[in-house]
């Protein structure tokens, strides 16, 4: 489908904020977690349509907001889109967050590295979400890769969110998100519920490491991976599974229960 | 505007289209009629081999300027799966549906002739010729004009009830050489080609980008080989050609059909955009109007004529 492009701007250090027109259609199929193949370019070079996760869909605007940043010739076309051009995309694909379960069973915790806050941002368009207990972790590199969510709505005003930067230029942490999380698992006296993380690679895997060491509760991480064509038919996105063959981040996620994956072998890997 | 005849046959297979689908990029077809395919002319599934394939370590691709690096390793649910479960979902698809095989050795490429032939719905076979036989030391099928003679031959002795197409793989010194023994072992019809190999270094992380090293490049940096390819054996070898590399827009098509194909795959295009046949479809109509063309068949092989061979 076509999708206006609303505005395109930078909200940090070479990340921007894209928001973009749907239909209702698109908005009553998305579910939170899902993501949407871009075709950033008509012409042949680049070639491949990209993947990029919904931060947050507005039902009452009609339209969806996308957190990236500018890391290859792809993104940097998308940045230069101007409001009123029009970009063509698929509608919502994959499977987003186990929603139904989670929004029973609070506490949520949200653990994010970098621009993985984008799909776990978007499970608060969920009302059910927004009144049940979650809190953010988010880390960044450092103070040029924090931004104010309220630039993406004003729901996340209230939300209990902890920020750190690695080098601690910003917010009363220091460090790895990972090690917040671990700092703030002793804190956290609560029932364990559900985690769900997105970030780098090396980020997930040291949260999965923590939740097996402390046995805490289910662990979903939404993965990255280059895709051709977000369908489930290239067979591109494999990711190796514990039983030794792979899933498809396009189609069997990019949400998946953290026990299904081999984290050695992603390690080695990506 | 005119209705024009956009129909092509091959080995008396009627497609309504010249536009099929490569093996390898729309799965199995179970889900990919989910949504219209208008324009689509035949559809080509994955390849099937007799046990199901977990196929290769990723990273399986990598994009290259106007292409695309693959190294999927041919991972699919084999033949058992694909007769069971998706075969009954195919036999109201649209168009003629030819299924994509290949195997280790000659027998298990009988095998799996053998069963498919016994199935409704299947219009022909495609070889996939470019994987090793491991009773021959691991010489690729495609690559030894013996092996491949003795392959075809046997299957076409075996397997009398189905057309079969090999896909030649590209990687060899002379493409025609290869379409010549197909055409003596008695194979029905040459899909020209299949991916050429290639690979692609990270300087930044220091190691290969694909998994497997290697990969098969595809998209429109390959059309020109793709048309020297398809040139040299409709100007060579007297067998009905699939074009099968780097179409991307009607203009291509209509290229591929001038020099004599009888019919084009699609295939890493489709991977971005699932509209194409329709697209494509709808400006091959106004290029035929221009032209003054009712039937691609006053098209097909136009370029032929005049031309001698390279």
């Amino acid at each position: 489908m076509d999708a206006t492009v609303i505005s395109n701007t930078p909200v940090a250090a070479s990340i921007f904020l894209i928001e973009l027109g749907l239909s209702r259609d698109f908005i009553e199929r998305f579910h939170p977690g899902q993501f949407s193949m871009i075709r950033v370019t008509d012409t042949l070079d680049p070639l491949l349509n990209r993947p990029f996760s919904w931060a947050w869909i507005n039902p009452v605007k009609g339209s969806g907001k996308i957190l990236y940043r500018i890391v290859g010739r792809g993104s940097r076309i998308l940045s230069e889109k101007i409001p009123g051009e029009t970009l063509r995309i698929s509608y919502p694909l994959g499977k987003g967050f186990p929603l139904s379960r989670s929004a029973h069973i609070p506490p949520l915790l949200l653990v994010a590295g970098g621009l993985g806050v984008a799909p776990l941002l978007s499970l608060y368009t969920s009302p059910e979400l927004r009144r049940a207990a979650t809190t953010l972790l988010w880390g960044t590199k450092d103070s040029s890769h924090v931004f104010s969510l309220e630039k993406i709505s004003q729901t996340f005003r209230g939300i209990s969110l902890y920020v750190t930067t690695e080098d601690g230029s910003y917010g009363s942490f220091k460090g790895t998100v990972s090690d917040l999380f671990a700092s703030f698992r002793e804190k956290f006296n609560e029932p364990t519920g559900e985690i769900f993380a997105c970030g780098p690679q090396a980020m997930l895997s040291s949260i999965h490491e923590i939740c097996q060491r402390e046995r805490l509760g289910d662990l979903f991480v939404s993965l990255e991976t280059f895709m051709a064509c977000g369908t489930g038919l290239c067979m591109g996105c494999a990711v190796p599974s514990l039983s030794g063959s792979y899933l498809k981040v396009c189609q069997d996620g990019p949400v998946f229960e953290a026990t299904l994956l081999d984290w050695t072998r992603l390690h080695e890997i990506f | 505007m005119r209705s024009f005849d956009l129909s092509t046959e091959i080995n008396g297979i009627r497609f309504p289209t010249p536009l099929l689908t490569a093996s390898g990029t729309s799965g199995y077809g179970n889900t990919f009629f989910d949504t219209p395919r208008l324009g689509l002319g035949g559809f080509i599934t994955k390849g099937i081999s007799l046990k199901p394939k977990q196929g290769n370590p990723p990273p399986r691709i990598h994009e290259t300027p106007c292409g695309l690096l693959n190294s999927i390793g041919l991972e699919n649910i084999g033949l058992e799966t694909f007769i069971d479960e998706i075969l009954p979902q195919l036999q109201g698809i649209p168009v003629p549906l030819i299924v994509n095989v290949f195997g280790e050795s000659i027998e298990e490429f009988l095998e799996l002739s053998l069963r498919l032939s016994q199935q409704t719905a299947i219009a022909a076979l495609e070889l996939n010729v470019s994987c090793p036989n491991v009773h021959a030391g691991g010489i690729v099928f495609g690559k030894d004009p013996k092996i491949l003679y003795s392959l075809v031959s046997q299957l076409k002795r075996e397997v009398s009830s189905l057309p079969i197409w090999v896909k030649l793989t590209p990687n060899v010194t002379n493409i025609a050489e290869f379409a010549q023994v197909v055409k003596e072992a008695g194979g029905d019809a040459l899909t020209i080609a299949n991916s050429y190999t290639g690979i692609a270094v990270d300087a930044e992380k220091e190691r290969f980008c694909l998994g497997h090293i290697t990969g098969g490049l595809t998209g429109p940096a390959i059309k020109p080989l793709t048309q020297y390819a398809v040139w040299q054996v409709v100007s060579q070898v007297d067998l009905p050609v699939i074009a099968s590399g780097g179409c991307s827009n009607a203009l291509d098509a209509m290229e591929y059909l001038l020099m004599g194909a009888r019919a084009i795959q699609i295939g890493t295009m489709a991977l971005i955009q699932p509209d194409i046949f329709s697209t494509m479809i709808r400006e091959m109509e106004s290029f035929m109007e221009r032209k003054k063309l009712s039937s691609l068949k006053e098209w097909i092989g136009r370029l032929n004529e005049d031309h001698p061979r390279i």
